[in-house]
């Protein structure tokens, strides 16, 4: 069975620790990887795609250090990076030729396997054109079949869908979701509806630590009795807003303001608990509460 | 070899290079030309020019090749006379032909007076000088051709060094700043594999340059003066042969030393300008620290050394070691590999030049590969 275990792993660099003391294990199945910027999560998937060494700790794939694995873990991975860098006077074929023969596709297969990928990603027509002619949602479409030119068993996309309209966004979540069958696949994101649509696991990443792992119910239960909603006054709202972390602020009709806050209590008289959303949780896990003290202090 | 042939189109794919590379070349083969379209030969009375002037010297040198004599010195003496300048002014013209040319250089002090010389040096000048050409084994031939195409060689093969240097530099830094280190390193070949097809593509495309230029340089010698004096003295073509103690090496020898040392000098550049763009995360720095580089030697025999001799470093007990260290060190440099002046130098410090060079070239090859395998 396909594992990947983060053993204690943490990566520093001079004063600053980016990744701290991490400890999970990955299966089949989305996974995804939800944080701020800073929270560690690119310096994470980095480690997992053997481009970085952990300051301390172990990556270890099938109770093997990746590292020793070498070119076999690497075998096995396919890899979206955040910042997608290409060649501009290549064309599209020549660039995935390219890459198949750096990922040891056999050359007979890698024709087919190029053709089909560029017509699950739409990118077929356009297999002739230079790079440079091409939108940014097609070289983040193009970023995509790269990754899968060795049919990895794991997939690992740093924030895939960054820059992309929606209509974009949605054709690469519907893709995204078809690839998590028998692989496993960690996406790393800002949007949350992109997490909350695809992962079967979320992983909440603050100041290089999981402040947050489960299924999305069991996370949204963690947060159950800590969101609320009321309409209060401008001038209530601006205070309010400084004290607690809002989801929502929405100026209604009457000129009140219909607020969404994290809190652990209940913040004022009038305000009703409802259920926690993806982004609710999101607050309560990096923020709501550090802020609560930094006021009270 | 799939992977070498795309890592080589990477390298070489860029027109402006490729251009540039290209017209250079033609630009030395034209001064080639150019040199034998101004050759001048006199024989009884008449003025030959150009391609005839050259004709008419290699058939008079055809008469006395062989060993150089004073009987060959009195031979061509009695038959042409010294040459001396046909006019003055800034560009002065050499009477004669290669045969008077080359004995009145050799033989006489034409080099201190400037003036058509009446007879032979006396002396001490003739025992420091005319004396080395005919106390040994030293073969007469017509060597001007090779003669002309030391100079230009030696001016297209630093050319070549910085055209290798532009072609080099992006090797890797250019993954850097395109961002594409990402993808690359995280692939199957891409932390070992792919490392050396990029060294080896752009040593490769090094030595197909090389190899190009010189085939060029040579054929082009070839055409217009023919190979004659292949086997004649290299002392022929300039008198710091003889001084240094390899003037009867033959030109054919000579040049041969010059081809390998060329091929060393670009296997050395190429190495050292991967390591830089190891090191560099822009194509440009790399560049300009590879130029920078490249000339240091320059800086270090002519200028750095010059100083140290006028501060009195020779003076101290360990001053000298260091001065030569010095030169050994900037003779083993691609700039000046390749020159002409490395058979003058002191042959104490020959011994140490191929292995400072192969030295520096195991390790910018080595530590460049692995700065970019773990750049992260």
């Amino acid at each position: 069975m396909l594992e990947l275990k983060l053993d204690r792993v943490s990566k520093q660099y001079k004063k600053k620790i980016v990744v701290d003391r991490l400890e999970f294990t990955f299966h089949a199945g989305i996974y995804g990887l939800l944080g701020e910027n800073g929270a560690g999560k690119t310096t994470l998937l980095r480690m997992m795609a053997g481009i970085l060494k952990p300051t301390a700790g172990e990556i270890l794939c099938g109770q093997c250090e990746i590292g020793k694995l070498g070119g076999a873990y690497r075998m096995k991975l396919g890899y979206l990076p955040q910042k997608f860098g290409y060649y501009p006077n290549f064309t599209v074929w020549r660039y995935l030729e390219y890459l198949a023969e750096l990922k040891a596709v056999p050359p007979e297969a890698a024709a087919g396997r190029i053709e089909r990928l560029l017509g699950e990603t739409g990118l077929l027509g356009v297999k002739s054109e230079k790079m440079k002619t091409l939108s940014g949602g097609m070289v983040r479409r193009l970023g995509i079949a790269q990754s899968l030119l060795n049919d990895p068993e794991i997939l690992i996309l740093d924030e895939p869908t960054s820059g992309l309209d929606p209509k974009e966004r949605i054709r690469f979540r519907n893709l995204i979701s078809s690839l998590g069958k028998g692989r496993m696949v960690l996406l790393s994101s800002h949007i949350v509806p992109d997490i909350e649509f695809l992962a079967d696991e979320i992983l909440m990443m603050k100041d290089g630590r999981f402040v947050g792992a489960g299924s999305l119910p069991e996370i949204l239960k963690s947060a159950e009795g800590k969101v609320w909603e009321y309409a209060a006054e401008p001038g209530q709202a601006r205070s309010l807003s400084r004290k607690f972390a809002a989801s929502s602020l929405k100026q209604l009709e009457d000129g009140t303001v219909c607020m969404r806050v994290i809190s652990e209590d209940k913040p004022c008289g009038n305000a009703m608990p409802v259920p926690p959303n993806l982004e609710d949780v999101y607050l309560y896990r990096t923020g709501a509460r550090s802020r609560q003290d930094e006021y009270a202090e | 070899m799939r992977l070498f042939k795309m890592e080589f189109y990477k390298i070489t794919a860029r027109p402006a290079l490729v251009a540039s590379f290209l017209l250079a070349s033609g630009f030395f083969l034209l001064v080639l030309w150019q040199e034998a379209d101004g050759a001048r030969a006199e024989l009884d009375g008449r003025v030959y020019h150009g391609l005839e002037a050259i004709e008419i010297d290699r058939r008079l040198a055809k008469e006395y090749e062989g060993q150089f004599t004073m009987e060959t010195v009195e031979a061509i003496v009695g038959r042409f006379g010294f040459s001396g300048y046909v006019n003055g002014g800034e560009f002065r013209v050499r009477e004669g032909n290669f045969c008077s040319q080359f004995v009145t250089d050799a033989m006489t002090d034409f080099w201190q007076t400037e003036q058509r010389p009446s007879g032979y040096s006396a002396g001490e000048a003739w025992e420091n000088y005319g004396k080395k050409y005919v106390e040994g084994n030293f073969q007469f031939g017509y060597t001007k051709g090779w003669e002309n195409l030391q100079d230009v060689w030696y001016i297209a093969v630093v050319s070549l060094h910085v055209w290798l240097v532009l072609l080099a530099a992006p090797v890797f830094s250019e993954e850097y700043s395109r961002e594409t280190t990402g993808i690359l390193l995280s692939s199957y070949h891409g932390k070992s594999t792919d490392i050396r097809r990029k060294a080896e593509a752009s040593i490769g495309a090094g030595v197909l340059a090389y190899l190009f230029l010189n085939a060029l340089l040579l054929g082009m010698t070839a055409l217009l003066y023919g190979c004659d004096g292949l086997w004649a003295s290299a002392g022929m073509m300039g008198d710091y042969f003889l001084f240094a103690g390899h003037g009867t090496w033959s030109v054919a020898f000579f040049l041969s030393l010059q081809f390998l040392l060329g091929l060393a000098s670009v296997l050395l550049d190429v190495a050292i300008a991967l390591f830089l763009s190891s090191k560099c995360s822009r194509p440009a720095t790399a560049v300009t620290a590879g130029m920078a580089l490249y000339f240091l030697p320059y800086v270090g025999n002519q200028v750095l050394f010059q100083m140290l001799l006028g501060l009195g470093l020779a003076e101290l007990p360990w001053g000298w070691a260091a001065m030569d260290a010095l030169r050994i060190f900037c003779f083993s440099m691609p700039l000046y590999l390749p020159h002409k002046g490395l058979a003058g130098i002191p042959s104490r410090w020959l011994w140490y030049v191929p292995f400072i060079a192969a030295a520096a070239l195991a390790a910018s090859i080595w530590r460049g590969c692995q700065n970019y395998r773990e750049h992260g």
